[in-house]
């Protein structure tokens, strides 16, 4: 019996979830609760973006950004930021080296950008001058060093990860990078109940191992995977509602906005919706993004487009107080 | 097993079809409602319509006509907002989109409203049409919870239907008072007031300042135009003193007015004598509120016209801002401090200008360089030539400042700090400040103190002050060692 193209798609969806959970699974072996943060993780990287991870010190960020690259096995590469780094060093150049016959030619050293997964820790500590240099890498996922263009290999995917509260010696990011990131996750503290397990694991001797558990391969179809689930007309214009509602003077805006911010959110913010709202549809076992899919994306893809005023700053007004607002000032279309 | 499309698409429109009643019910329900909260004012619109004709004069009609259209017109109202309610009808994808949200169904139903409406539906389309197969069972045994909370006239609404009958009845009152005939050879006036003395006030007011003797004979006078009346009863003054009251408000008015412009000629005159007015000195006018005038004698030794026309020619006669000479390095304030040539000039850089940077080094509280001492800036001209193949005898290859060094990642660059626009030569736009004078260090003297060794203090140490104790502590201190050290019974 030939399988019907919903058969496929179900069968899709079903390794979809399958991947996912064990990746996740994989992943809670190192890294205790923080349930939320690797599901956001986890959803940017299938649906194909990249991930500004903001927290506190200690929190496992960057474990929880190394344990995912074990799992699925990619090609992972941690870069430091310093505030001394400059883009040769990050996207790689031209060094002198000596040939077989005693000459000297210059040959291209490629630098850490080009790997499937990438670790940016302490982004926001590099120069602009750096930080823009991992603008192309993310947006046309290549990087061009003089005459010579370097197509990065799929999946790729740039985890970066910030430090909200040291800002002395820290270069905040450009506005165009920060749209280049699907997703903006916030790593809280964890539970009180999470604490004793971190204990146990990170100060006895047995360290918990990380298993394989997917590929880049894997990753790339469920890529498509995630493309492939369609929107209905219904959560596609409440998307769009919302991120015009985060422009100040809009038709949508609530007063806060209009009051409090400055910049809203891009069409690519539209697009992060989307995205990231398949992947949840996926995950909660149905075939089509819904407006509760929309929703439940809305902070973590929004959040880091949206910029807040003077006014909104004195008044100690964020971006979630802000996004809050519109998701109860935007009416559901029906 | 999942149904077909089109079964799937007929069920669907059956499952929808009661709900779409349903929600028009609930509309008209709701519409009902609104109109009946905001119907209450809407009782007092034929009362206060009637008002308004018989005080323009209309004939009414029957008083009973009147009494059944207050009510009516309202009611109307409501039912033409229910009729309203009515005749919008609520869409298939509304329904679904209700059904959708009352049963958590994640947007099942309207997805598959959508996506069989397509004529080509992908593999996830026809999963998703097929999942909502499954519930749409799952639905149409639930019944969807309609809006049953009762409607209600509400007791507003008697209030006002109550005030609206009422108001129907106080001008017919009032028009039976006024419409009385009056005796003959009587003003109106006097009428009231024989037949209803104690309505006499409400009917006819009187001029507050008037006397009570004089108000009666005024009608039989000269009967007043009416706006004149109606001014002298708005101002409270008796018409008799109706020309005086012009004339007092036009004078108090006028001296209002003369007191504005005058305080305006006064502000115009001061900005005038600071601008450039070259009158007597005693004629100037004291400018209060101001911060010091950095010239104030000045200009009776050396006019200012004659400054201005030094401007004017071009020479800067050594205090720069030259306007036709910036290409020239020497025209420059750097260079025109050096050049000092007369006397007054010497005086006013030693007096007037040091006064002068002093306040603004205090305004820009910054660090500057003492421009009088700089040299004037070297030329940076690489030219070949001077001219008809003449070396440039300015240039010296070197520069002078150059421009604000660009810095990345500060402050600035995220909250917006103005960066001044720079100007060669000048440390800062406009005329060079001078904030600080730069002081060559000089040694100073002081007597050689020779390293010795410090032993314990072998003098006594004198009177050492200490505070007074409050008189408590004095005897407390005085028993204290009084009780230690016990005096010994004298022998």
């Amino acid at each position: 019996m030939e399988a019907t193209g919903a058969d496929v798609a179900r069968k899709d969806a079903e390794l979809f979830r399958s991947v996912h959970g064990r990746v996740k699974s994989e992943v809670q072996r190192f890294i205790v609760g923080q349930e939320s943060v690797i599901d956001a993780t986890l959803t940017g990287l299938f649906a194909g973006g990249h991930i500004l991870l903001e927290g506190v010190p200690g929190l496992g960020k960057t474990m929880l950004v190394r344990s995912i690259g074990e799992a699925v096995h990619l090609d992972f590469s941690r870069i430091q930021f310093t505030p001394d780094m400059m883009p040769a060093d990050i996207q790689g150049t031209n060094v002198l080296v000596e040939t077989e016959g005693g000459g000297h030619e210059l040959q291209f050293q490629q630098g850490p950008l080009v790997a499937h997964l990438i670790l940016a820790d302490e982004i926001n500590r590099a120069t602009p001058r750096t930080q823009s240099a991992l603008l192309e890498a993310m947006q046309e996922h290549q990087i061009s060093v003089g005459n010579r263009t370097i197509t990065l290999e799929e999946p790729y995917c740039v985890m970066a990860t910030q430090n909200p509260v040291e800002q002395e010696g820290t270069y905040p990011l450009p506005e165009a990078q920060l749209d280049r990131f699907l997703m903006k996750v916030v790593v809280g503290y964890p539970e009180l109940g999470d604490y004793g397990a971190i204990v146990d694991r990170t100060t006895g001797n047995e360290e918990p191992e990380i298993r394989r558990v997917s590929s880049g391969e894997e990753i790339i179809k469920l890529r498509q995977v995630v493309r492939g689930v369609p929107v209905p007309d219904r959560a596609k214009n409440y998307a769009i509602h919302l991120v015009v509602a985060t422009q100040p003077g809009s038709e949508f805006a609530p007063k806060t906005v209009n009051d409090h911010v400055a910049l809203g959110a891009s069409p690519r913010g539209v697009q992060g919706l989307m995205l990231a709202g398949k992947v949840k549809a996926l995950l909660a076992g149905r075939f089509a993004v819904a407006v509760d899919d929309v929703k439940a994306v809305a902070h973590d893809v929004l959040r880091h487009r949206v910029l807040i005023n003077f006014h909104g700053q004195a008044d100690g007004v964020t971006a979630d107080d802000i996004l809050d607002s519109v998701l109860q000032h935007v009416a559901i279309p029906s | 097993m999942s149904l077909p499309s089109d079964e799937t698409r007929k069920r669907l429109t059956e499952l929808a079809r009661p709900v779409c009643t349903r929600i028009a019910e609930t509309r008209r329900r709701e519409r009902t409602r609104r109109a009946l909260s905001s119907l209450g004012p809407w009782f007092l619109f034929m009362p206060l319509l009637r008002w308004g004709l018989v005080f323009l004069g209309f004939d009414t009609g029957p008083l009973w006509l009147w009494f059944l259209l207050t009510p009516t017109v309202p009611v109307g109202l409501l039912f033409a907002a229910r009729w309203l309610g009515e005749s919008r009808q609520a869409s298939e994808r509304e329904a679904l989109a209700l059904l959708d949200d009352r049963f958590g169904l994640a947007d099942r139903l309207t997805a598959a409203a959508e996506f069989l409406g397509r004529s080509r539906r992908t593999g996830y389309m026809e999963a998703a049409i097929a999942d909502a197969s499954h519930t749409i069972a799952k639905v149409a045994a639930e019944e969807l919870p309609l809006d049953s909370r009762p409607l209600r006239f509400g007791g507003r609404n008697f209030v006002l239907l109550a005030l609206g009958f009422a108001f129907l009845l106080v001008p017919t009152y009032t028009l039976r008072l006024s419409s009385r005939p009056a005796p003959k050879g009587a003003s109106p006036t006097t009428a009231v007031a024989e037949g209803e003395p104690g309505r006499a006030t409400p009917l006819l007011p009187k001029p507050s300042g008037a006397k009570p003797d004089e108000a009666p004979s005024r009608p039989a006078m000269t009967p007043p135009v009416a706006g004149e009346s109606e001014g002298a009863a708005k101002e409270g003054v008796p018409p008799d003193d109706e020309e005086a009251a012009p004339r007092r408000s036009n004078s108090s008015s006028g001296r209002s007015s003369q007191t504005r412009s005058s305080g305006g000629r006064s502000a115009s005159q001061g900005e005038a004598s600071r601008q450039s007015q070259p009158s007597k000195s005693g004629e100037r006018p004291k400018l209060s509120g101001r911060k010091k005038d950095p010239r104030p004698a000045k200009p009776e030794e050396r006019p200012r016209s004659e400054r201005r026309d030094e401007k004017e020619s071009g020479s800067t006669s050594g205090r720069g801002s030259g306007r036709g000479s910036a290409k020239s390095p020497t025209s420059s304030p750097w260079a025109s401090k050096d050049q000092v040539t007369s006397r007054d000039e010497l005086e006013e850089d030693e007096d007037e200008e040091v006064e002068d940077d002093l306040d603004e080094s205090k305004a820009r509280g910054g660090v500057q360089p003492h421009l009088r001492s700089r040299k004037p800036p070297v030329n940076r001209d690489l030219q070949i030539g001077f001219g008809s193949g003449r070396p440039n005898p300015m240039a010296n290859g070197r520069g002078g400042a150059g421009p604000p060094k660009k810095q990345r990642g500060v402050a600035q660059l995220v909250l917006g700090v103005h960066f001044p626009d720079h100007i060669s030569g000048k440390p800062n736009p406009g005329m060079s400040k001078i904030t600080q004078d730069r002081i060559e260090p000089q040694a100073e003297k002081a007597a050689h103190v020779s390293a010795t060794e410090r032993t314990s203090r072998s003098a006594p140490v004198g009177t050492v002050a200490h505070p007074r104790l409050m008189p408590r502590m004095q005897f407390l201190v005085a028993k204290f060692f009084l009780s230690r050290f016990p005096s010994k019974p004298s022998e």
